[in-house]
Formats: structure tokens, C-alpha cells, sequence
């Protein structure tokens, strides 16, 4: 499993699930990590850092974890809503196409207590790293 | 405590933008703080810097900034180039979009400058660059769009 990077530590990031090709991050709520102090909402780039590194561990179990190191291309997120004050915020991603060069993924965060309410989405690629020809071609989904 | 913390961030604005002294507003938002964020003005610019630290890391062996965090950077040199204007309170982000050009692997900070290229009554577009020894050797660009009311 793609550990966690020194930053996602630092948010206090824990894996909760992680499929095929998809992987899901928790991050609970912390008074050092708020963007917005009227609200509580925590800050977007929280989010952010949060997309990324379960972006690169979905990507992980999409090939096995046999094409790393892998650099991110670009990254967009869209906050649909400020996340809510105190409450624990998950993060899923899917890596849906792992390509000879490139690979894309997509995410999604809302707080456990309503899956269904989405508090933001991301999608973005990655720079697949030289392949190997002696590794096994990546899963197609 | 269950309701988030009182505070009058309309008041730190002004008294930042009074001073010319944005580690008010750094001060004042937690996240910001967090991240070690120190700012310098020039002019009407900012220029935000990203100290470089452990808990910054992507990758070690090399070690290298975490995308996330670069990114995070660039979304609050925005945020805080808008309140060296006339938005008092944090503008919420709608959408930002990150490309990243090359890797942040110099063991030195990041520094992100941010320009508004259109302000509306509600929303603001800003793009914003980030660079670690040499200006013109881009790191990271950034293009979003704010919400200000």
C-alpha cells in the first residue's frame, strides 16, 4: 500500500478503504487546519492535499503499485460547499484510466454522517513513470 | 466549544491593509498559520512564501513539497491578494485548477505571487505562480475562481 506522505501525516490522514483502482482518506476536524474562521470550514487546500495523496494511492492499486514514482500534472477541485464546522471529512478517489503516459483520477469529499452530500469534487492526471518492460501491463478498467 | 471561534476578521483586514502587515491575517487563519505562511508586500503585491519543513514533504530521498501543499500555497496567495484589495472577509473558492511544472525539490521555500486578472461584485478570478530559486523557473501555476459574497 502507497504510504502516507509527510504532509497527509500531517493533516492526521488515515486510510479507511481502498478498492481496485480507489482509495479513501479521513481527515477529522482540527482548529489548526481551519481556512475560514467565521465559518470553521476548513481550508481548501486541506482538501487539496487530501485529493492528491489518495489520488496517488488509488493510482497505486490501479497498477499493482508497480509503476511509482508518479508526479502530478495538474489537479482541480470544486468546492460545492464549505465543509461543516467539527465534523470528519472523507475523501474518495478513483484512478479510471491508467494510460502508457498518463493517468486520471477522480475524487470526491463529504463528511460521514451524509455520504450523499457532497462537499467538494476533484479530478486531475498524473505523469505515469517509464515503464518497465519486464512489468505485467496495467489493469484496464 | 461547539460554535466556531469569534472573530472579527473585517477588523485584522483593515488593520493589516493599514500597517502593510499581512502576518496579521496569517495570524488569524489558522490553516495559514499552519502551513508557516510569511508575506511580503510591494506595492499593492504580495508575495506569499512556503517555508520549507518536513511536514511540507511528498516524497523523501529525494525529498520534494507535496503537490497538495504547493497548491494550498497558491489558493492562499490568492485569498490573501484579495484581501490586500477590498475583500475584508476570506472568499470562499469555487473552483482552482493546479498545474504543476516541475518539482519543488530545492531544500529552500516556495514563494507565490497572485494577480487578479478580473474582479466582479461576486466572484474574482486570480492566477497565481509559484517559484523556489529562480523566478522565471516556474514551479506551480494556478487559475480560480472566488466567491466574495
Amino acid at each position: 500500500m502507497a504510504r502516507l506522505s509527510a504532509a497527509m501525516k500531517a493533516l492526521g490522514g488515515k486510510v479507511v478503504d481502498v478498492g481496485s483502482n480507489s482509495a479513501t482518506l479521513a481527515v477529522d476536524w482540527r482548529e489548526d487546519l481551519v481556512g475560514n474562521p467565521e465559518s470553521g470550514a476548513l481550508m481548501g487546500g486541506v482538501i487539496t492535499t487530501m485529493v492528491d495523496n489518495v489520488s496517488a494511492m488509488a493510482y497505486f492499486m490501479a497498477t499493482n503499485g508497480t509503476r511509482f514514482p508518479i508526479a502530478t500534472l495538474d489537479l482541480r477541485i470544486e468546492h460545492m460547499k464549505p465543509s461543516k464546522h467539527r465534523k470528519p471529512l472523507h475523501v474518495r478517489s478513483e484512478c479510471h484510466k491508467v494510460g502508457r503516459q498518463v493517468a486520471f483520477f477522480r475524487a470526491t469529499a463529504w463528511h460521514p454522517e451524509d455520504p450523499d452530500d457532497v462537499v467538494a469534487t476533484g479530478s486531475g492526471t498524473f505523469m505515469v513513470s517509464d515503464m518497465d518492460p519486464n512489468v505485467p501491463a496495467p489493469k484496464q478498467q | 466549544m461547539s460554535e466556531p471561534q469569534v472573530i472579527d476578521l473585517p477588523a485584522v483586514v483593515a488593520q493589516a491593509r493599514a500597517e502593510g502587515d499581512f502576518s496579521l491575517i496569517v495570524n488569524a487563519l489558522p490553516y495559514l498559520r499552519f502551513l508557516g505562511l510569511r508575506v511580503r508586500k510591494e506595492g499593492e503585491l504580495l508575495t506569499t512564501i512556503l517555508p520549507y519543513d518536513g511536514k511540507h514533504m511528498g516524497r523523501v530521498n529525494p525529498s520534494s513539497f507535496h503537490g497538495g501543499v504547493i497548491a494550498a500555497l497558491l489558493e492562499a496567495a490568492a485569498l490573501l491578494q484579495l484581501m490586500a484589495g477590498d475583500t475584508a472577509h476570506v472568499a470562499k473558492t469555487i473552483s482552482i485548477t493546479t498545474d504543476f511544472l516541475r518539482a519543488a525539490a530545492s531544500p529552500t521555500e516556495l514563494y507565490a505571487i497572485a494577480s487578479v486578472t478580473r474582479q466582479g461584485r461576486r466572484v474574482a478570478n486570480v492566477r497565481v505562480e509559484a517559484w523556489q530559486e529562480e523566478r522565471n523557473k516556474l514551479i506551480a501555476v494556478a487559475n480560480g475562481n472566488f466567491l466574495l459574497t
